[in-house]
């Protein structure tokens, strides 16, 4: 009786749940918006267009909902600010404090790069625990093109920061010695090899993380909807996993965030290394000629 | 002196950041050295010399970047 059920439940997961189905030959998933649209008009192409391009247009969504809030938040700026201002300037402070904890007083002019990739990950993440709305970066599409931003970007602020020659300075360990110049080669290797694992370890924790969680929860909502089959009674079984969900989605986007800005400061931390070896021999070269300040 | 448990808890989440970045960096730098050496023995038909030589320099450089990321997170400010 027990193996019948167990059976029963089994084959109902598998054809008659709807919050849980297989995608094409890939992994369960939990229905969205636009999923539910194409089983409910299955011929249209609209549906069909949308459906192909939902990570795409979950993204959009994500990214004007942001800027919808700041926007509202920002609309009427008052000096003691209130309700959503208050909200948005506390967001703020919190993520500027973050990042000048980690690259120091400088940080700040990285604060609006570092604040909007951890809000567009975090609410990207979030989306995937409301009901009929679907996390893009639960897909590998969405997940590598935000890391590839921030290998740009760090490459990019490298430069800007450093010189060309700075840069290529750094790229090859900031040699200061004859030994330093003669490990230059291999340490460029290390370096050009360390810094493409970058985006692809970012990309994939990211994805892999989110993906693995809204598997468990699309898994855990058909059990939910076998078990209701059978014993007449909602089980929402899968209730736990939103709490998993939103400490996962919280964590993934602050951890991004955190290695943009080390990467960030693994650059600066160079540049403040380099402006003090430059005073220094300043410093020097002022003794030598004399011209030390006297207090 | 008792800790502050919010600067506790971030401390937590930092150091839970630290601890999931070491696997998955450990595990990309050898796959990006490896294809990058494949690469090169594609290109000058020397396989399989570059490709030992890029997954060993993988592995080195996902070693020297955990390092890296670990003692910029141990840094006071």
């Amino acid at each position: 009786m027990l193996f019948e059920s167990v059976a029963w439940a089994a084959e109902t997961a598998e054809h008659g749940t709807e919050a849980a189905h297989h995608a094409e030959g890939g992994a369960p998933h939990i229905l969205n918006i636009i999923a539910f649209l194409q089983k409910l008009f299955p011929d249209s192409h609209f549906v069909h267009f949308l459906h192909q391009h939902e990570n795409i247009l979950f993204t959009v969504f994500c990214a004007i909902l942001i800027s919808f809030f700041c926007w509202l938040g920002a609309r009427h700026r008052q000096m003691i600010p209130r309700g959503l201002q208050n909200c948005i300037e506390m967001l703020f402070e919190g993520l500027d404090k973050f990042v000048c904890g980690i690259i120091g007083p400088k940080g700040t002019k990285y604060t609006p790069f570092v604040g909007s990739v951890f809000l567009y990950i975090l609410i990207n993440n979030l989306m995937g625990v409301v009901p009929l709305m679907h996390s893009a970066t639960s897909a590998f599409t969405t997940t590598l093109p935000i890391a590839l931003a921030v290998f740009f970007y760090v490459q990019l602020t490298g430069i800007r920061e450093l010189g060309l020659g700075g840069y290529l300075h750094h790229l090859v360990g900031s040699p200061n010695d004859l030994i330093g110049w003669m490990l230059a080669p291999l340490l460029l290797i290390l370096h050009v090899i360390g810094e493409l694992a970058r985006p692809l370890s970012l990309a994939l924790r990211l994805f892999g993380n989110i993906s693995g969680e809204h598997v468990l929860m699309a898994i855990f909502m058909g059990m939910g909807v076998a078990i209701t089959g059978v014993i007449k009674v909602p089980a929402p079984i899968h209730f736990p996993f939103l709490f998993l969900g939103l400490l996962t989605s919280f964590i993934q986007a602050f951890v991004f965030s955190l290695l943009t800005t080390i990467y960030l400061a693994l650059l600066l931390s160079h540049e403040h290394e380099h402006d003090e070896a430059h005073g220094n021999d300043q410093h020097k070269t002022e003794q030598s000629l004399g011209i030390t300040e006297i207090n | 002196l008792e800790k502050d448990p919010k600067q506790e808890w971030y401390e937590s989440i930092r150091q839970a950041g630290v601890v999931a970045t070491i696997p998955i960096m450990l595990g990309i730098g050898p796959v990006v050295g490896l294809y990058l050496g494949k690469g090169l023995d594609h290109l000058w038909s020397t396989s399989p010399i570059f490709s030992y030589v890029g997954l060993v320099l993988g592995f080195l450089a996902a070693i020297r970047e955990t390092y890296r990321i670990i003692k910029q997170l141990s840094k006071k400010k």
